[in-house]
């Protein structure tokens, strides 16, 4: 997808690429896994990527566990639907890959329109919600899940079958958050998740730099 | 089962780590069944790339080439034929150190060549014998296909750093006759060229 020029995956990868930060970028694909490959060889990056092609999904939580044991590492996660200022993600960068932790990007909108929350307290997350509608008709703010995540090395060391063709939130969120040690970042720059056309639009209006 | 298995002797001297290279569309065009009967050389890049490797200061790995040919099982050559090129251009000239053939096919008009055997790929087999046989570590080794039934072969034998020489033809999947496994994820770069490969181990890639 397009947003004033540049597709979103280009710019992530631009963007992660640039930040010197990682030994290995990974794009995780199971559709379209062609013309996925074909952009990201065409593409003149600082840091040429490895692909995962899924033949049949197995949800992007099982995928987080197996490559967390592959790579024996830390793990920064970004959904690839996001278009993220490129100055927020550097620094979100520079604070989790000098830590040890587990991180989880959050960033506030009102409960009328949140379907998920996630509940802090102190510098923990303590639980991440989600439902099917929107947790309530009032105005106030909620703190939801942004789709970035940093995972620690040692997050998730057990059998990770458990989240076979699960998502990433909440449960492997939750599963990190209960050992104590899954941290909230919170996202102050512009980010727009596009899923509809209305996404488009606003994401195109922002220009973001 | 039908693997032609073809080595120096002694095979298990030398490096642990290997490179592993498919044949038609990596060493040569791959011009369909039988492009070595047609083709009978190496492309320019893929020569110069397998002298950079058997150069003095660059070799690290065994060169193992692992190659589904069908052309004996579609009766377009002789097995004896099909062994002797492999030898002629590869092993002789000592451009790498090993050579795997799986013949068979399951739709083959011979029918000692008739069969969906293990040693084809996507199915890892040839990988394993060769480690078997050259004592190789897959671990540290990487491979090199133009299809990504070649990626998924050597994924599976637990090769974890696959380059995919990408042509219109990469993801082309008969699933019929090369199911591929629905819990598998199969990891690899994306190359347009053979001299994008970076030859280190991976544990030398994790220590820069």
């Amino acid at each position: 997808m397009v947003v004033n020029g540049q597709t979103i995956l280009g710019r992530l990868l631009d963007q992660f690429s640039r930040s010197n930060a990682f030994a290995e970028i990974y794009v995780n694909a199971s559709y379209q896994v062609s013309s996925i490959a074909k952009f990201v060889s065409d593409r003149p990056l600082k840091q040429r990527p490895q692909m995962i092609w899924e033949p049949s999904p197995m949800g992007t939580a099982y995928t987080v566990c197996r490559l967390l044991n592959r790579v024996g590492d830390r793990l920064v996660v970004v959904h690839g639907d996001l278009l993220l200022e490129t100055e927020s993600v550097l620094t979100f960068v520079k604070t989790v890959v000098t830590s040890e932790m587990s991180w989880l990007a959050v960033h506030e909108r009102s409960q009328r329109s949140a379907r998920s929350q996630v509940v802090i307290s102190g510098n923990r997350v303590v639980e991440v919600m989600e439902t099917s509608t929107n947790l309530s008709e009032s105005d106030e703010r909620a703190l939801v899940n942004s789709g970035i995540y940093c995972f620690g090395a040692n997050s998730v060391l057990l059998a990770s079958e458990v989240f076979k063709h699960n998502p990433i939130s909440p449960g492997l969120l939750n599963h990190v958050a209960a050992s104590g040690g899954l941290i909230p970042y919170r996202w102050t720059g512009k980010r727009v998740s596009i899923e509809t056309g209305r996404d488009l639009e606003v994401a195109q209006s922002l220009l973001l730099p | 089962m039908v693997l032609r298995v073809l080595f120096h002797s002694p095979a298990h001297h030398g490096p642990s780590n290997a490179l592993f290279v498919d044949a038609d569309g990596v060493l040569w065009s791959d011009t369909g069944p039988g492009a070595i009967l047609r083709t009978k050389e190496l492309s320019a890049h893929a020569h110069s790339f397998l002298g950079q490797v058997r150069s003095a200061t660059e070799v690290k790995f065994k060169v193992i080439v692992v190659s589904n040919q069908t052309a004996v099982a579609r009766g377009m050559t002789t097995e004896d034929e099909m062994v002797n090129l492999f030898d002629q251009l590869l092993l002789k000239p000592r451009l790498v150190d090993a050579v795997l053939l799986c013949l068979c096919h399951p739709h083959a008009q011979d029918s000692r060549y008739r069969t969906n055997c293990r040693c084809r790929k996507p199915n890892p087999e040839m990988f394993l014998v060769a480690a078997n046989r050259l004592m190789v570590d897959l671990k540290e080794s990487v491979m090199i296909g133009d299809r990504i039934t070649d990626i998924v072969a050597s994924s599976r034998a637990g090769i974890s750093r696959n380059y995919l020489l990408l042509n219109d033809r990469s993801f082309e999947l008969n699933f019929s006759e090369d199911a591929v496994g629905d819990e598998d994820s199969t990891y690899f770069s994306v190359i347009r060229e053979l001299s994008e490969v970076v030859l280190a181990t991976p544990s030398e890639i994790d220590k820069d």
